[in-house]
């Protein structure tokens, strides 16, 4: 039977849809009139900077998370990555060393990919649990190699123009960031791997019976998550020119963050890499907007894991 | 005030928003009879039982019950008052007893959980059922759980019991079993009022029949003063001259052969299929019909067994190898098997033929919406556009969507599990044309159904499958129903 709802309900439903965008945006201003340099052009550079690692690993993470599953592991593997990346730059050339920490992020997800295909994980509780451990394992790799220290990208290396350079005032990182959107947005939206990843979401047992391997579309989807996150954490090394064994602490949670304020569903099935952006872009301006306004870490952690919950409230509201 | 009326509905009205979905209704049901109610899937005989039983709000007219105007507000109100519901998903909580549920919440009444078990046991025994009181529902099958909802609704001392479709998931044999119990309640002077839209079942069981259709009450009549034509065509609002199409008959060589297929459930099953041939599985739920076109399809894994298409032995690891091979599978459980959901129609139809509209894995959506088009248009779909969620089509367009998206590749073989499952009348004469434009295009069906009329109206030839044997194989232009029947429910069955 249709539904048609009163003009009334309508505007309760799409500001409850939109509550925690709303409330962002309310922060957001507010920080803009009491801090002037919130609104500084250094300031927007900043961000723009600040939010093309996190940007990366979302994008990955949306493609994992509408292929119906999860991935924990990109808060290990982001340390792991930066730990490989600044150890093998010290030793060898940038682009070896780039290499290296690319391969690192694909052979991590690759592994993903494989142990939840070995298990049989076919659905996003398996994943949890199963990526978490992953994470655990990868956070203690990049301990193990590092001694636990924090180690230091050479000074005066090109790397460093990665995260600090800039063509015609435009940062290289959100170059980066860019290119990687649009090339996962084609893939998902205009090639029969994307559309594969889709199905597996929405029905995995139909996806099946109408020829999908999911075996592959959990590969691919994994490994495109390490590769991502190998970019975002190489970026991230490259601005802060050091990397510490806990560099990706809270990259999961505010990755999946990202993507469901930005409007992809936990569900499966259905989502867009172009909303994560926004989503990205919201949850960066607000932690910088927090830090203007002089909330400490803790406070700001606690406030981002409530709107993780209320978005994943939002999200589940939405689909009944 | 006619004492031998237990209900009288007169003039309700319900709205949702701008739909009605129930206009002005009135009927009587008469004490100690078993009164049908029949009408196609959206006709509202839910809305109505959901007012009944307190669930909705009517908003105008009036219900009395065994003499008392009933204004209720919620469930319990009306079990109260001895008028209870089982509907077809049952409201029993599985990780508890059985008697702890059919005395749910009333713990404290009966005194108890000892007297409890001793009361709930009662209750079963005499419907005849000797379900231990202890057992946890999840360990009961489907008959069983119904029971437990009879025993339920008798422990409040129902007057009138409400049953909704209570057959749907039911095999022949606790079918029988249902019937029996009916009859008992009856003779106890127990009212049912009994939901369907399977018309068998409202000749067997009704005393009267009300027939609804899009929120109205259409007639009411006496069940022996009532033919089947006009029932159906009071239904679906025309006049279906016939329930099946006429037989195809175009069958030609033999293109598929299965030989000693061995799975945990299956124990060497053999068959043929002939280009052009309708080949029907029957059997009771259970008897392994459906592990064998899963094996078939490549889904299970064959511990043994061997699969010659055209002459040609294939092997198969999953449904890619057969899908190229050229075969469909259209699953029995639509919603959780087939469809998807919350996909759009044009995507759901396209959903198996990617490389129908890919080159070098790049969509071409032009094509891709050329496709949809085209199956909704040859299956005349009815959708508001391709871009509709699959969702929101009833399900007999739902299972054309999914019948679209498997002619899309022109299969060979095209296997329907329970095609017809859930869907109106009218819909269904549909699908047996469509299955007939089929086989007379050259390709071949295997259909397995529960509707025995179906498969013996449908098929060139029928396979009676039992504890994951072949029992038997018969010709439906000579062998009748009961013969079918007696080889599937196995020789201690037949006298």
């Amino acid at each position: 039977m249709k539904r048609i709802a009163g003009g009334k309900k309508n505007i309760r439903n799409l500001v409850n849809d939109y509550l925690i965008i709303v409330g962002i945006l309310i922060l957001v201003i507010y920080t803009a009139i009491v801090r002037l340099e919130f609104r500084s052009g250094e300031n927007v550079i900043n961000m723009i900077r600040q939010l093309c690692p996190l940007g990366m690993v979302a994008l990955g993470m949306t493609i994992v998370i509408i292929g119906g599953y999860i991935d924990l592991s990109v808060a290990g593997m982001f340390s792991m990555i930066g730990i490989v990346t600044t150890s093998m730059l010290n030793v060898t050339s940038v682009p070896v060393a780039v290499i290296v920490g690319l391969l690192t992020g694909v052979a991590g997800g690759a592994l993903n990919g494989a142990i939840l295909n070995f298990c049989g994980a076919r659905d996003d509780a398996d994943a949890l649990f199963i990526t978490y451990g992953m994470s655990t394992v990868y956070g203690a790799l990049a301990l193990l190699i590092s001694n636990g220290a924090t180690i230091n990208v050479p000074t005066n290396s090109s790397f460093l123009v990665l995260g600090k350079g800039s063509i015609s005032a435009i940062p290289i990182a959100i170059l980066i960031f860019f290119a990687g959107v649009g090339i996962l947005q084609f893939i998902m939206k205009k090639t029969t791997l994307g559309r594969k990843v889709h199905l597996s979401g929405g029905n995995p047992v139909a996806a099946r019976l109408n020829g999908v391997s999911i075996s592959k579309s959990v590969m691919f989807m994994y490994i495109m998550t390490g590769l991502m996150t190998a970019i975002g954490a190489i970026i991230l090394i490259s601005r802060v020119t050091s990397a510490s064994p806990v560099l990706g602490k809270n990259y999961e949670t505010n990755a999946i963050m990202s993507v469901v304020i930005g409007g992809t569903t936990l569900k499966g099935g259905h989502g867009s890499i172009v909303n994560t952006v926004f989503g990205v872009m919201l949850i960066t301006i607000m932690a910088n907007a927090l830090n203007m306004l002089g909330v400490s870490a803790n406070a700001q952690s606690a406030a981002k894991g409530l709107i993780l919950v209320a978005a994943i409230w939002l999200d589940s509201r939405k689909q009944r | 005030m006619d004492r031998n009326k237990i209900l009288s509905i007169s003039n309700v009205t319900k709205r949702f928003l701008n739909v009605t979905a129930l206009d002005a209704v009135s009927f009587e049901v008469q004490k100690g009879h078993v009164h049908g109610i029949i009408g196609e899937n959206g006709a509202g005989k839910s809305t109505l039982m959901k007012i009944l039983s307190g669930v909705y709000q009517k908003d105008e007219g009036q219900i009395i019950f065994d003499g008392q105007e009933m204004n209720i507000h919620e469930p319990m109100d009306s079990l109260k008052l001895g008028l209870s519901i089982i509907y077809q998903e049952f409201n029993l909580v599985n990780t508890m007893t059985v008697g702890e549920n059919i005395f749910f919440a009333r713990f404290k009444e009966i005194g108890g959980l000892k007297k409890i078990h001793k009361r709930a046991e009662e209750l079963l025994r005499s419907i005849g059922s000797d379900i231990d009181t202890y057992t946890l529902i999840d360990d009961l099958s489907i008959s069983e759980k119904q029971m437990v909802e009879i025993a339920r609704a008798l422990s409040f001392d129902s007057k009138l019991i409400i049953m909704d479709e209570p057959s749907t998931t039911l095999t022949t044999k606790e079918m029988s079993r249902l019937v029996e119990i009916i009859n008992e309640l009856r003779e106890k002077g127990i009212t049912i009022i009994y939901i369907s839209h399977k018309l068998d079942e409202i000749y067997e069981l009704c005393d009267r029949v009300t027939i609804m259709r899009d929120g109205h009450i259409i007639d009411n009549r006496d069940v022996a003063a009532l033919d089947r034509q006009e029932m159906i065509a009071m239904m679906v609002g025309r006049t279906i001259e016939n329930e099946y199409p006429q037989r195809p008959e175009c069958v030609g060589e033999t293109i598929l052969q299965v030989k000693n297929f061995n799975t945990k459930k299956l124990n060497n099953i053999s068959f043929q299929l002939k280009r052009g041939e309708i080949l029907g599985l029957v059997g009771l739920v259970g008897a392994g019909r459906t592990e064998i076109v899963r094996a078939l399809f490549g889904v299970d894994k064959l511990h043994s067994g061997e699969i010659w298409l055209n002459g040609k032995k294939i092997e198969v690891h999953s449904p890619i190898d057969m899908i190229r091979a050229g075969m469909g599978f259209v699953t029995e459980d639509r919603k959780e098997q087939g469809l998807f959901q919350s996909f759009s129609v044009g995507q759901n139809i396209t959903a198996a033929s990617m490389d129908h509209f890919s080159q070098n894995g790049i969509l071409n959506r032009h094509k891709e919406n050329k496709i949809a088009e085209k199956q909704i248009q040859a299956l005349s779909v009815k959708t508001p556009s391709a871009h509709t969620k699959a969702a929101n089509l009833s399900g007999g367009n739902q299972q054309k969507v999914i019948i679209g998206r498997w002619l899309e590749r022109n299969p060979q073989i095209l296997i329907l599990d329970e095609p017809t499952r859930g869907i109106d009348v009218g819909a269904k004469y549909e699908i047996y044309l469509l299955m007939k434009q089929i086989v007379e295009n050259g390709s071949s069906i295997i259909m397995i159904s529960s509707e025995l009329p179906e498969v013996l109206n449908m098929s060139n030839r029928v396979l009676v499958i039992a504890n994951g044997e072949v029992k038997g194989e018969f010709d439906p232009l000579i062998n009748d129903e009961n013969e079918v029947m007696a080889s599937a429910l196995g020789e201690e069955d037949t006298r």
